[in-house]
């Protein structure tokens, strides 16, 4: 049992903690969803994981299901235009904050870890508001 | 049919929104409403704080109205939320060893279970300490226990990725307890279904 227990210790150590470029996973996802990274089209897909400045797009029927790595969970209507401006996260501590736009189109949230952190940490930004999150689920409507 | 026609009758509903707005609806997972704020440089900030509250955003002064009942448009939003993160926690943890009885490994098969119902599932295992002991330490200890539950379970034949192999330490337990407190339910790990 000590050599296992030395054997996971080593292991441990050499296993440090990556810089991650994953904020992100989308989950359910009907088709016609984008995702635009830095200027390229990809087609959205369940599992498909998501980075900082990724833009969701969704056409007049899809919809999209994504969880962000603090548990934050949004749900983007048909029409949309969404963008993960920037979004920090300790895994460890279980703190950060979060900007998301919305362009166009609906955005359904129920928050995370990152509410958590601090007074509007989490933010939401409409063309003409910007929102504090303060823990709780939400939708905003942009007409575009 | 039903549900489809509710569906574009939603959809259609919410792109012919007649302008900018945010409302706040009860929590999806039956928690306390919480609050939504409105921020404006200069001003007080606008804060809807109870349910199916409604604020028209304009560049102006923002304008606050109750709703009698839940918009069916947003219900229906809201059910393509994905479903919240499930833990599993395992405690029990003799000092310094790391094994996982038959029954542990039994509830964990039944934890997984389901996985294939769950679009773009990640599976997650987090370790964590009490907080006695220095922050170093209980970070290693943590990552120690989590790697030891992982290996076991790869073992017993699940897929688990590095990345999601998590030693979260010991600041949950410093938020619930304070520094330098002995607490088994700490000295855990979750399997995470996310």
């Amino acid at each position: 049992m000590r050599k296992f227990s030395i054997l996971i210790a080593a292991m441990a150590a050499l296993v440090a903690q990556p810089a991650l470029a994953e904020i992100g996973r989308i989950k359910n996802v009907t088709s016609g969803v984008q995702v635009i990274r830095d200027g390229r089209t990809i087609t959205a897909r369940s599992g498909l994981r998501l980075e900082e400045g990724d833009v969701i797009v969704t056409s007049r029927r899809s919809r999209v299901g994504i969880t962000m790595s603090d548990d934050t969970r949004m749900a983007v209507g048909p029409s949309s235009r969404v963008k993960l401006d920037e979004y920090q996260y300790d895994r460890r501590r279980q703190t950060g904050r979060s900007v998301t736009s919305i362009n166009r189109g609906s955005l359904g949230v129920t928050s995370g870890n990152i509410t958590r952190s601090g007074r509007d940490r989490m933010r939401v930004r409409t063309p003409t508001s910007t929102l504090g999150v303060r823990g709780t689920t939400f939708v905003v409507e942009v007409s575009g | 049919m039903t549900r489809t026609l509710l569906a574009l009758s939603a959809a259609l509903t919410l792109s012919a929104c007649v302008g900018d707005r945010v409302t706040l609806l009860s929590h999806s997972d039956g928690g306390p409403i919480g609050s939504v704020a409105v921020l404006q440089e200069g001003k007080e900030d606008t804060v809807l704080d109870t349910e199916n509250q409604q604020v028209r955003l304009t560049r102006g002064t923002p304008r606050v109205r109750q709703l009698n009942e839940a918009n069916p448009a947003h219900s229906e939003l809201l059910s393509y939320l994905p479903p919240a993160p499930s833990p599993l926690g395992l405690t029990g943890f003799p000092t310094g060893e790391m094994h996982l009885s038959a029954e542990q490994i039994a509830q964990i098969r039944a934890h997984l279970s389901g996985l294939e119902s769950r679009p773009g599932y990640q599976v997650l295992i987090r370790g964590y300490t009490d907080s006695e002991g220095s922050e170093e330490l209980n970070s290693q200890v943590s990552q120690q226990r989590a790697e030891g539950v992982a290996a076991i379970m790869r073992e017993a034949g699940f897929e688990i990725a590095d990345e999601d192999v998590v030693g979260m330490g010991e600041y949950s337990a410093i938020r619930a307890n304070g520094d330098e407190v002995a607490d088994g339910n700490y000295r855990r790990v979750d399997v995470v279904i996310r």
